[in-house]
């Protein structure tokens, strides 16, 4: 998984590439560490570019969440469409965040 | 598909190439490589094919054990890759694997983009739990909060070293008539995790109930070494058969598919409607479909592709449907072909005049597109039970006949008959009449020599199969323990132990062994409550009954049996039978009897005949009871 921080004010918008799983576990500690380091407000995860995901690539979306909004911010997901929209709806994500269409 | 030699013998590798790709008929999944175990090249392989679908093999013997197992998994519908555990962690793989697999059970298009994604998350899910720690129960770390961390770098640790780092996982994809399931298998020695592994919180990940809402049913095995995922197929319930082990050959094969896989005729001169059917029929599932323009082209069509159903119209300018019809009729090969007519008249007449020349259904145009599906399905569903039961009988009617001519071998033939009468004078001869093809009735001879020889006859409870493998198992224990020359009640005594431990509870055997000394014309004999012996004078003017009351072998192993002896008169014989012969009913509901039976042979010996007497009496009795016989006949005449 490849990722580009889009900022807007305190609003940032994390565009995410390729496949998301278990391999991803390093690049994930980065991207919440600068994250939490910018005091983002909001961040919106946007998977529109994301072909595949997993389990644990669910789990480390959690766990962006928790950190941001440990931090005080607001989190939600966005632009998931195939097997990824998929997942999300099996693991019912639309009861643990703000997922937008 | 690739092959890449590194460390092995180049005619070798070239074999191997030769058979991966006889193997797959030329269809093996794209990416499958095979390579040499060897560090140095795997790391290359890996780079140089992205480690996509990757056969592990170490040394040439594997190489053999693999392809063994490969020709095995196609001859029975399967499918397998195997690869290096560690790249399980590649996404492409579980895609690579489901389409290769799906692509080579035939089954890609049926099931579709959409199951092939579910199905290559699903086993994605699995594989990273067999590449992480090895055991596919144990759901891999989600979230690398504090607690797992540790966890993580326990796994690693592990992952990093032999013989963890090296394990095979193979996925095997098995197609059956509902279902498609594929087994992960992971061949290394498997995890049991430490409860410090447990611990911290994220551990509980949502992996495994992803993969229970995706698969039809799930299994786990061998302590998380194995996994079972099952995809159900779009099968209606009607038409599924639950035995997965068919006998070769295209017709048997459909046998067991389902109706969607039948191949349909359809003909019509107008090529949009022809086309139309097709496509609603397709629509609705069904895969083979072939059209006809006219008459003479569908009966050539016919003729060369066996088609299971023929979807016929009636108006066509060469021959009619009703002339296509007769000739389908006309032919042995056709006969039974389903033939569903549409036309265009709508007046009771042509249908009664249409159904008459043999049309299996008739339909009006416009034709109703869900009506047609059904009544397609409905016919196609009869004739494949009609198939199946047909295959069914086939079977069992021969296997029957196998297991028949086997039990008549058990028989004294006509010349070991022939062999006891010329070597002691006395007339010899047996009726033997089975209710079904199999039955429970016996009897045979020992010839000891100078003028003595042992007779035994045994009739098991019931009839059919059961007693028929009672009657074998009775042969090999006389075979171990054969009759002796005198103390028939001793004999049956230690038949009857030995017996009880053999037969199941509730079956038993009536049994009669007697030793016949012609010169004294005295027969020795024990019985364990057969029907009396019947005896006397040939003239039939002595008549007198043996006493044969006993418990029956296998009821007690207690019982025991005393020798009793009868004395034939000179010119006299001896009439031994099972009890069919008293108790098998006329039409009218009459059981011969003890009384009965006596008459009838006492009626028999006074008007003398050309024909042997046993011959008359049993002709006489069938000719008065209900047929076929409600029990085994077995009956032997011995005549001074």
């Amino acid at each position: 998984m490849e990722y580009t921080i889009n900022e807007a004010g305190d609003a940032h918008e994390v565009m995410m590439q390729g496949t998301f799983g278990f391999a991803d576990n390093v690049s994930v500690e980065q991207l919440v560490e600068s994250l939490v380091d910018k005091r983002a407000g909001s961040v919106v995860l946007n998977l529109s570019s994301v072909e595949k995901i997993d389990s644990a690539g669910l789990g480390m979306i959690v766990l962006i969440k928790d950190e941001i909004e440990d931090s005080g911010g607001k989190f939600a997901v966005r632009g998931a469409s195939g097997q990824v929209k998929k997942m999300l709806d099996i693991s019912r994500f639309d009861q643990l965040m703000n997922v937008e269409g | 598909m690739k092959v890449i030699s590194a460390g092995l013998s180049s005619g070798f590798a070239d074999q191997l190439g030769v058979a991966l790709a006889e193997l797959g008929g030329g269809r093996v999944a794209p990416g499958v490589v095979v390579f040499h175990g060897a560090p140095a090249p795997v790391a290359d392989a890996m780079a140089d094919t992205s480690s996509s679908g990757v056969i592990e093999v170490s040394d040439e013997e594997d190489v053999a054990a693999v392809l063994d197992e490969a020709r095995w998994g196609r001859a029975t519908g399967a499918w397998f890759a195997s690869v290096r555990s560690a790249s399980c962690l590649d996404f492409d793989f579980p895609d690579i694997v489901a389409q290769g697999a799906l692509g080579q059970l035939g089954i890609a298009e049926e099931l579709g983009e959409r199951r092939l994604q579910d199905i290559s998350t699903a086993l994605r899910e699995i594989l990273v739990n067999a590449a992480v720690h090895g055991n596919m129960e144990l759901p891999s770390p989600e979230k690398t909060s504090e607690g797992l961390k540790a966890f993580h770098s326990s796994v690693n640790a592990r992952a990093s070293e032999l013989p963890y780092a090296a394990r095979r996982v193979r996925v095997t994809a098995t197609l059956r008539p509902d279902a498609v399931t594929f087994a992960v298998i992971d061949e290394g020695p498997g995890y049991t995790p430490s409860s410090s592994d447990k611990s911290g919180d994220g551990y509980t990940g949502r992996g495994l109930d992803i993969v229970r809402a995706l698969v039809g049913e799930m299994r786990v095995a061998d302590g998380g070494r194995r996994t079972e995922l099952s995809f159900r197929r779009r099968v209606e319930p009607r038409s599924r058969d639950t035995s997965p082990d068919s006998p070769a050959g295209d017709v048997v094969a459909r046998l067991h598919g389902s109706v969607f896989d039948c191949p349909i005729l359809i003909v019509d001169d107008e090529e949009i409607l022809v086309e139309m059917t097709a496509f609603q029929l397709q629509d609705a599932g069904f895969k083979r479909i072939d059209t006809a323009s006219n008459g003479s082209d569908a009966w050539a069509k016919i003729n060369a592709d066996n088609p299971d159903f023929v979807i016929l119209d009636h108006s066509m300018p060469d021959m009619t449907g009703l002339d296509v019809i007769a000739k389908v009729r006309e032919q042995e090969k056709t006969r039974e072909l389903p033939v569903l007519l549409v036309s265009a008249h709508e007046d009771r007449a042509f249908r009664a005049d249409a159904l008459r020349a043999g049309a299996t259904n008739v339909m009006t145009k416009p034709v109703d597109p869900d009506l047609l599906i059904h009544r397609t399905r409905q016919l196609l569903e009869k004739l494949l039970a009609v198939r199946q039961l047909r295959a069914y009988q086939r079977r069992v009617t021969v296997e029957l006949r196998q297991a028949q001519r086997m039990q008549e071998e058990l028989m004294p033939s006509h010349d070991a008959m022939a062999a006891v009468s010329e070597a002691t004078g006395i007339q010899l001869s047996a009726r033997f009449q089975m209710s079904s093809e199999l039955g429970g009735d016996w009897w045979g001879l020992s010839d000891f020599g100078d003028g003595l020889f042992g007779l035994y006859m045994v009739d098991f409870s019931g009839h059919g199969v059961g007693p028929a493998i009672n009657t074998f198992r009775l042969h090999t224990l006389m075979r171990d323990n054969p009759p002796p020359l005198d103390g028939p009640g001793g004999y049956l005594t230690r038949l009857n132990s030995r017996i009880c431990s053999i037969l199941p509870r509730g079956q038993y055997a009536t049994m009669l062994y007697g030793i016949f000394d012609v010169a004294e014309r005295r027969f020795t004999y024990a019985a364990t409550g057969c029907p009396p012996i019947i005896f006397g004078k040939a003239d039939g003017t002595i008549l007198a009954a043996g006493e044969t009351s006993g418990v029956p072998l296998g009821l007690s192993r207690k019982s025991t049996f005393e020798d009793r002896v009868i004395d034939i008169p000179e010119a006299g014989f001896m009439l031994l039978y099972s009890d069919a012969l008293l108790e098998c009913p006329s039409p009218g509901g009459d059981m011969l009897g003890d009384d009965g039976l006596m008459k009838l042979v006492q009626s028999i010996l006074e008007v003398p005949g050309a024909e042997p007497p046993l011959d008359r009496l049993v002709d006489r009795f069938m000719a008065r009871t209900r047929l076929p016989l409600d029990d085994d006949l077995t009956a032997v005449w011995l005549g001074l």
